[in-house]
């Protein structure tokens, strides 16, 4: 629309020359506006100057040469983002006839989007002033109106849009009812029944014990507080144990008294980022407590190296050769421990990386190898090592399993038969779920129940002895997490003082390889590694 | 240096070197000092309570532990002592390679009565022995 002191630019399209000057004079008399006319008479020349642009309103003919009104209405270009409404507003001129025929063209016209429609009978001055300017005035509304509905359902389409990106659920929780409404989303996070009316008293029941109280209090403060927002963070309670991290966010709506009548929100699922903020956690407080022990564990040599060399210096200075050579040796020793610490330490980083490309490893081959091996260091302790085939094939990296049943047959010879024991064992057996439990058990004094997370730890030892620096069993640890199984010891069951160490190394089912398998392996879905 | 009264001391600790470095120091403090060793936290547990081969032992007048011990540990061994009417008087001091912020919180929670880092250079344990000599001998003798 133009600025009111514009003359306002009027359409007239009209076959016949009398009718185009009396609508012209009309408007002239009844209004005190300006008006531009342009004269047409055919529709095809109206569709012309609309097309043409500055056109402020049509007054159309019910029936042109070469079309009726409907029609020409019909081809008028369209407002914008409007699929019924013209571009511009049309008054249609309907003929005299006043019968049911009459009022179904009439019909018919607004139907095609005109703004209005007079009767050629009673065409006066003022019944078309009020026509043409009403119509014009009408006309903006509907745009604007138009564009605000447009512009609103933009909006909503956006929100969706936002909403579905971020599988977010909306909800009201509706305070005098305590009626919850929400969307499908919510169905899905909450895991509701849609069919039933949620009260909220009722999804707090579905919120875990520990948080409800911090979701309780964020509402409280948001029905008091000036901004009225909410938010919190919460675990939902799902069927089967199931448990899921929501974010809720809202903002309480108040009646003209300021009273909080509802609040409105939405919910989003954060379980993948508590679930992995955990895993990180647990990853940095085995990192502090690995640099810890090792800081601790290299540190103890060196204290060693500086005291003795200290005391060298002394011994020297009074002339205390044997004592000197003694110190020299202490030296001597510490450094060899450290060296070896810090051999074991490479070992273990080499173990949490990969030991080795996967592939079937005959159990029962590697196990006679390596008892054969420890079998005059088992005769020196006065026992034996077997092997109580058939042990099985698993898919693994073979240097790895193989440090680690080396670790366990050492560990069992050293503190089994040297702890009084008479056998060492080494035998499988499957688990139910189709895994394979690896077993070397001895029947030595075993370890006590209190002890027995402790030894897969790093420099965990049972014993004061020098040998070994407690790396092995966390070495066999680490190959078997990498693999995807897990490492563990219990009692062998044995009576008082020959209780046994039963050290037990669970292969899950996907890396044991049934006997037929062995010879043509299938490729591991997924290499076996780890940072 | 004869003005303090000897001590009976109870050094816990499994490493055979740093229990060497330990008891030079304290003899270059005061030969009259009497030293027994732990190797481990339950054996000074068995001297501390009388159990077992142990139960003649007499009671130390102090006791020099380490913490990272096989089994029982030193924290084990000091919370044992200080929860014990008849022992909980006997001085403890932590020596201890560790100088993670950590355990010596848990040390002193524990009422441990100092915690000393065992230093990488001789001279310097060997003061550090003396000076924990020197102060709980005259706390031992007015006592």
């Amino acid at each position: 629309m133009r600025s009111d002191d514009s003359p306002w630019r009027i359409v007239i399209a009209d076959d016949q020359p009398f009718d185009r000057a009396e609508a012209r004079s009309a408007l002239l008399r009844g209004s005190t506006r300006r008006y531009e006319f342009v004269e047409c008479e055919t529709a095809a020349s109206v569709l012309e100057t609309v097309a043409d642009g500055d056109v402020d309103c049509v007054l159309l003919d019910f029936r042109l040469p070469d079309a009726e009104a409907p029609e020409v209405l019909a081809r008028l270009p369209r407002a914008p983002g409007s699929a019924d409404l013209p571009a511009l507003p049309v008054v249609v001129v309907t003929g005299a006839d006043r019968g049911p025929e009459g009022a179904a063209w009439n019909r018919a016209v607004l139907r095609a989007g005109a703004q209005d429609f007079v009767g050629k009978d009673w065409l006066t001055p003022a019944s078309l002033t009020r026509a043409v300017e009403g119509s014009i005035e009408r006309h903006a509304m509907a745009r604007e109106l138009g564009e605000r509905e447009r512009a609103l359902r933009d909006s909503r389409a956006r929100l969706q849009l936002t909403l579905d990106g971020g599988e977010m659920g909306t909800w009201e929780w509706d305070f005098t009812s305590d009626e919850v409404f929400y969307d499908d989303r919510t169905v899905e996070l909450w895991d509701l029944d849609p069919t039933e009316i949620q009260l909220a008293s009722q999804m707090f029941d579905q919120i875990h014990p520990e948080d409800l109280e911090r979701v309780l209090e964020a509402v409280e403060e948001a029905k008091t507080s000036p901004s009225g927002r909410y938010e919190s963070e919460f675990r939902v309670l799902l069927g089967g144990g199931h448990v899921r991290w929501l974010v809720g966010r809202g903002s309480v709506t108040r009646d003209e008294r300021g009273e909080p009548v509802s609040l409105f929100g939405l919910n989003f699922d954060v379980t993948d980022r508590h679930e992995q903020e955990a895993a990180l956690q647990q990853k940095n407080a085995e990192m502090e407590r690995f640099t810890y022990t090792v800081s601790h564990d290299l540190k103890s040599p060196l204290v060693t190296i500086t005291g003795f060399l200290g005391l060298l210096h002394t011994h020297l200075d009074a002339g205390h050769l044997d004592k000197a050579r003694d110190a020299a040796n202490r030296v001597l020793g510490a450094a060899e421990r450290m060296s070896l610490l810090i051999q074991d330490l490479l070992t273990l980083s080499r173990a949490g990386r990969s030991s080795g490309t996967p592939e079937p490893v005959d159990l029962d081959a590697l196990a006679g190898r390596l008892a054969s091996e420890f079998a005059p260091r088992a005769t020196a302790a006065n026992g034996t090592v077997r092997v109580e085939g058939p042990l099985g094939t698993v898919l693994a990296g073979p240097q790895g399993i193989a440090e680690a049943v080396e670790n366990l047959l050492s560990n069992a010879v050293r503190y089994g038969l040297g702890g009084g024991g008479s056998a060492v064992v080494v035998r499988s057996e499957r688990t139910r779920m189709g895994g394979l439990r690896l077993i070397v058990e001895d029947d030595g004094p075993g370890v006590p129940p209190a002890y027995r997370d402790r030894v897969f730890e790093l420099f965990q030892r049972l014993s004061s002895d020098r040998d070994g620096t407690g790396v092995g069993l966390a070495v066999v640890a680490r190959v078997m997490e990498v693999l995807g199984g897990k490492a563990a010891v219990e009692s062998a069951g044995g009576p008082d003082g020959h209780e046994g160490a039963r050290f037990v190394l669970t292969f899950p089912t996907e890396a044991v390889l049934s006997p037929g398998q062995s010879a043509n392996a299938r490729p591991p879905a997924t290499p076996p590694e780890t940072v | 240096m004869t003005s303090i009264h000897p001590l009976r001391i109870l050094l816990v600790e499994d490493d055979d070197d740093h229990a060497e470095l330990t008891a030079h120091a304290l003899e270059s403090h005061d030969a009259r000092h009497q030293t027994v060793r732990a190797h481990d936290g339950a054996e000074a547990l068995d001297i501390l309570f009388r159990r077992g081969d142990h139960a003649t032992a007499e009671r130390p007048d102090m006791v020099l532990l380490d913490l990272n011990l096989p089994l029982v540990g030193g924290l084990d061994v000091l919370a044992a002592v200080k929860e014990d009417g008849r022992l909980c008087g006997i001085p403890v001091v932590v020596l201890t390679t560790s100088d993670y912020e950590g355990d010596r919180a848990e040390a002193y929670r524990h009422h441990a009565n100092s915690y000393l880092v065992k230093p990488a250079d001789f001279a310097q344990f060997e003061a550090l022995v003396h000076e924990f000599g020197e102060y709980w001998g005259r706390w031992n003798r007015f006592a």
